[in-house]
């Protein structure tokens, strides 16, 4: 064993801790799957800080500062952000050591885009249905499994005995996510698309829409041309990451990590798993406009950066 | 993609996502419909299967993108064997209830809304068996029907910040128990002694779909007993 601790200076506007996210078949009971919001961005930090695929991380909005106790391994990503450790300006998207007594700042130049912040090693937190994701609506996870958002003085023991290598990792700038909102966001149509009007959504496909304030980790609220779906009334069915739902306001909700399990508002589709990184890095006044993509060519998309990713997680050290 | 039997509709839900729609005569068959295919699917664990998420009247099938495409899933929905009345893995459960209990007690705005009396709502709430058909909202809340079509009620016109666990609610032809503290826009006819929700179980939550539940009225005292068991 080799415990150090890791205690929160400043947690920001918000700081959680999250990993992949719970087992997936637990939504079959009602728990909402939860996760890092940008999941493209959490692995990257988790594995520079050479940790396995499913580890703890920080996910925090605005200036976050910690301090650890005793030497450690760390990696930091994201949009644009500013990293320091005791003042001294530092490099994120690679692999960082600390001794005992440093002070980490990580700064985003954006205010409202989530930071990732690794620390190798076993985190000591509470376990929900195989993940340690604060939960906060649901009041599950984090210290005491309370499910509230990590403040100032709190202290977290990591195992750092257990990390995996202290091997030196960082990301050539093309691997570095592009979380630019230029490219529409890809969507497969489905759930109740053919209950709208057929021209609703090439109006969809054709129109800008502003995010809102109105954004958590449970869904994307968006502001813009209205698309109104003709059914009023339908059961409360299963909600995937991503799915756009259409409330009687004809505004789109875009679901997010954690959403509940259920829901009945009718959905024009689901955005592809593999840009849904780029609006959970979106922020209040951003545009998003959207395209679509059929479920097959979808898939060989989301193929193809699984083969390009798995080449950097397991092609170099 | 084709429908076929009681499927009458199959959508794409996202990347990883089919969800398929069932319909047959009443909601509660068509729900089972829905309970049998979900077992059908799980029935041999294939690897690509990563959930089987019930609605009312729809499964989403969520799959293992490097292990399956929607064609994958479309075969094995056709070649699934839904057992009808599969019910060896389902329980009934027979909970208790405390009506009108002080912390959870809207039998005034029920009895306006539906013109019954109190004893005439308790008895239609105890009177038959109601199906589990879905969890979903939070861990282990279980939405149960259908209500007699004498006690539907709609939704409070304002949600409540806090519902206290245990707290037995009824909402249109439906009816559940609420696992832990929450907010809830159900109205509220009492309180259940039975914990139905646990993250220390082995299997946390207790009501699966396709159980079935009778409710039976209990007095102040045996509700603290039981409580206190």
């Amino acid at each position: 064993m080799s415990n150090i601790t890791v205690k929160i200076v400043d947690s920001g506007m918000l700081a959680l801790v999250v990993d992949a996210g719970r087992s997936v078949n637990m939504q079959e009971v009602g728990f909402c799957v939860s996760g890092a919001a940008d999941i493209r961005s959490y692995h990257l930090v988790n594995w520079l800080c050479g940790d396995p695929r499913h580890s703890a991380t920080f996910e925090v909005i605005g200036t976050f500062c910690f301090s650890v106790d005793a030497a450690c391994t760390i990696a930091v990503g994201g949009p644009d952000l500013s990293l320091h450790i005791n003042d001294s300006p530092a490099q994120a998207w690679q692999t960082q050591q600390l001794a005992a007594g440093d002070n980490v700042t990580v700064t985003p130049a954006k205010l409202g885009t989530r930071s990732y912040v690794g620390i190798a090693g076993k985190w000591a937190l509470p376990y929900v249905a195989q993940s340690q994701s604060i939960v906060m609506r649901e009041h599950a996870g984090g210290l005491n499994n309370a499910g509230k958002p990590l403040k100032a003085n709190d202290e977290i023991v990591v195992d750092t005995l257990q990390a995996a290598t202290h091997t030196h990792r960082h990301l050539k700038d093309r691997e570095i996510p592009d979380y630019s909102l230029n490219a529409p966001l890809e969507m497969i149509p489905g759930y109740q698309v053919k209950t709208f009007e057929g021209w609703q959504l090439p109006l969809f496909l054709a129109s800008e829409y502003q995010v809102t304030h109105q954004i958590d980790r449970m869904g994307y609220r968006l502001k813009g041309q209205p698309i109104e779906p003709q059914i009023s009334t339908m059961y409360s069915e299963g909600i995937n990451f991503g799915a756009i739902q259409l409330p009687p306001d004809g505004q789109p909700i875009v679901m997010m990590s954690d959403r509940q399990t259920l829901g009945g508002y009718p959905k024009i589709g689901c955005v592809a798993e593999y840009d849904i990184y780029r609006l959970a890095q979106a922020v209040p006044g951003d545009i998003i406009t959207f395209s679509k993509v059929d479920i097959d060519n979808a898939r060989s998309k989301w193929l193809l950066r699984n083969r390009l990713d798995r080449q950097l997680f397991e092609g170099k050290n | 993609m084709q429908a076929f039997g009681s499927i009458k509709r199959i959508e794409p839900a996202g990347i990883d996502g089919l969800i398929v729609y069932f319909e047959r005569p009443t909601l509660t068959q068509t729900n089972q419909a829905v309970q049998a295919m979900k077992l059908a699917l799980k029935k041999h664990y294939p690897q690509w299967l990563n959930a089987a998420i019930p609605g009312y009247d729809s499964l989403l099938v969520l799959f293992d993108l490097q292990k399956a495409d929607v064609h994958t899933v479309y075969q094995a929905l056709r070649n699934a064997v839904p057992e009808q009345g599969s019910e060896d893995k389902t329980q009934h459960f027979e909970l208790p209830v405390w009506y009108q209990a002080p912390q959870a007690n809207d039998f005034d705005l029920v009895c306006e809304h539906t013109g019954l009396s109190q004893e005439e709502i308790i008895d239609l709430h105890t009177q038959s068996d109601f199906q589990v058909f879905t969890i979903g909202f939070a861990p282990g809340f279980g939405y149960m029907g259908e209500l007699p079509e004498a006690l539907s009620c709609p939704r409070l016109a304002t949600p409540r910040n806090r519902v206290p666990k245990g707290a037995v609610a009824i909402a249109d032809r439906q009816t559940a128990v609420y696992p832990s503290e929450s907010p809830g826009g159900w109205h509220l006819l009492g309180l259940c002694p039975t914990p139905l929700f646990n993250l220390d179980w082995e299997q946390p939550v207790k009501l699966q779909p396709g159980d079935t539940v009778r409710f039976y009225a209990i007095d102040e005292q045996h509700y603290r007993a039981l409580c206190n068991e």
